[in-house]
């Protein structure tokens, strides 16, 4: 009992978040304090996320290790250094961008959109940027975000915006649908982390030393509960891009919904992405990996940024 | 691991094969939901949609007593009041039951307010389909008093902290559809956390366009015909305020 009582202060936690101020916010790294951070920014108006995890768990990728865990990286990534960059809002910076150019893109989605141990050219927003005839693009992937964390950034970045500041076109690779989101302050200690335990069936990571330190998945979630969880978050997507006219598509990495009929996936999300015979398009990862060995390649991200291409060239 | 493989292949089968329950969930078909009726509204041109829970519905009172009634007696002798509280709804259910609502009716025929009294935040939904079976729960967590296998229960599924931050998303879909749409709407709660919520917290957190004192969200009268004739009354101020 003790332990819910506890829990009450939780409203003096939620006022203090609310009081930090960005400064605050860009000038303290220590994780509990980044924690509240993360939690003051969840679903906040007005606010452009700050101080994202990418900031900081990205920050010695340069010199990163290496990993060789079963896939072939592509031997040009071998010896080949790759420098992030990032704006003040912890998201990847491209180098071309021109602020003369008039029309925009912003690319909406996980690590692999991130591009996660790729060069920025090799990153499938870059590349769509490029075939769509040089279109600004900024890039607002963010590693080991779900649908939920996905909803939330573009809510927080488009209604922040007005007029010419809007882009063009919104693209979202959304990834699986059982990542989800979780806020809690276990043990008195804050956390903000999106629970992950299997991406998809094929491939069944289960890390339980990583992922089952504060609850496990399985007793948290269910399938429909993952599912039901995303729709939520895709109308939010949804009705945040239409209220301001703006014109998106969305793709998924998610195995599941590969398998449902395009007529539920209208039902429950949109139609607005690419079906094949009456199923979402299903794009194989292929084996040439980025330099970490675990996310997609040059391949893959090319095969994205075509899928993309096409949907925009055909509507 | 081998649940949860299998949990996955089951996933597409469960859902195709119970479609038309699941269908109820988020789609713009509505389901056959009871909603209270107010014969006596029917000639009326505008249009006023109240959202909640059983603060809402309130089906132990008589029509005049309840809010969604009293409001648009309020508002004015042209205002229809529509009560589509649902009892022991939450948030997430009363943002779904909007959702199919809106998007379901022709521009046209919008309504020309809408008004939301929500629920204690702590009542969340889950959506399981635990034996084969599909099942929804909307878990009820009010006080601290409740006994201890109700509560562990609820620690199972979520904390509060993610109780409130899980709130904000459907708080915000009900706003960004309302923006989107240039539907007048206001919103109230129930909820004791909300209430204790600083001025700081509620701006950046919510919005403002609700029933406050000093800043904060006023405190609902404990009497149950005083607390629907206090938000009928203040939520048709505000109204008249914002015109």
């Amino acid at each position: 009992m003790k332990d819910y009582k506890e829990e009450l202060n939780y409203i003096d936690l939620i006022n203090k978040c609310a009081e930090l101020t960005s400064e605050k916010i860009q000038a303290v790294e220590e994780n509990k304090i980044f924690h509240e951070t993360m939690l003051s920014n969840v679903w906040a108006r007005n606010t452009l996320p700050e101080g994202f995890t990418d900031k900081i768990f990205y920050k010695n990728m340069q010199t990163e290790r290496l990993s060789f865990e079963g896939s072939p990286v592509t031997p040009e990534y071998l010896n080949t250094k790759i420098t992030y960059s990032f704006n003040n809002n912890g998201f990847r910076l491209y180098s071309s961008y021109i602020p003369e150019r008039t029309q925009s893109l912003y690319a909406f989605g996980c690590s692999y959109t991130f591009g996660v141990s790729l060069p920025e050219e090799h990153t499938w927003p870059y590349i769509l940027a490029n075939k769509l005839g040089k279109w600004n693009v900024k890039n607002y992937g963010m590693g080991g975000g779900g649908i939920s964390t996905i909803a939330r950034v573009c809510y927080q970045v488009i209604t922040t915006l007005q007029g010419n500041e809007l882009p063009d076109l919104v693209v979202v690779f959304l990834p699986t649908i059982f990542r989800m989101e979780y806020a809690g302050n276990v043990d008195n200690v804050l956390y903000y982390k999106r629970l992950y335990k299997a991406s998809y069936e094929e491939h069944p990571t289960i890390n339980s030393d990583r992922y089952g330190k504060e609850r496990s998945f399985f007793n948290y979630s269910s399938s429909m509960h993952c599912f039901f969880d995303a729709v939520t978050s895709f109308i939010l997507l949804k009705e945040t891009l239409k209220s301001k006219n703006i014109k998106w598509f969305w793709y998924t990495w998610d195995h599941p919904l590969y398998k449902l009929d395009k007529e539920l996936i209208s039902m429950f999300l949109d139609d607005n992405s690419s079906f094949v015979n009456n199923k979402l398009e299903k794009i194989q990862i292929s084996k040439d990996k980025a330099r970490d060995g675990t996310h997609a390649g040059l391949p893959y991200m090319t095969n994205i940024a075509n899928l993309f291409y096409n949907l925009c060239k055909n509507n | 691991m081998e649940n949860v493989v299998e949990e996955r292949k089951q996933f597409v089968e469960v859902l195709t094969n119970n479609i038309d329950f699941y269908s109820k969930f988020w789609t713009k078909t509505l389901p056959n939901e009871k909603f209270r009726e107010y014969s006596t509204h029917e000639k009326k041109t505008k249009k006023v949609y109240c959202f909640g829970c059983e603060q809402t519905i309130a089906s132990d009172l008589p029509d005049e007593q309840t809010w969604p009634y009293l409001l648009a007696k309020e508002l004015g002798s042209e205002w229809r009041g529509f009560n589509f509280g649902k009892q022991n709804s939450s948030l997430q259910e009363i943002c779904r039951i909007f959702y199919q609502i809106i998007t379901s009716t022709p521009p046209q025929e919008y309504p020309d307010a809408v008004y939301f009294l929500f629920p204690d935040i702590l009542r969340t939904e889950y959506i399981g389909n635990i034996g084969n079976t599909p099942v929804k729960y909307s878990l009820l967590f009010d006080t601290f008093d409740t006994d201890l296998a109700t509560l562990a229960k609820y620690r199972t599924y979520t904390s509060m902290l993610d109780t409130f931050f899980y709130s904000l998303r459907f708080f915000n879909i009900i706003k960004i559809m309302c923006e989107n749409r240039g539907i007048k709407w206001y919103w109230f709660s129930c909820s004791k956390d909300y209430q204790k919520l600083s001025n700081t917290a509620l701006k950046k957190y919510l919005d403002t366009n609700t029933i406050l004192d000093n800043g904060t969200l006023s405190v609902l009268p404990s009497n149950r015909v005083e607390a629907m004739q206090f938000t009928a009354k203040r939520f048709a101020a505000l109204h008249n305020e914002r015109l």
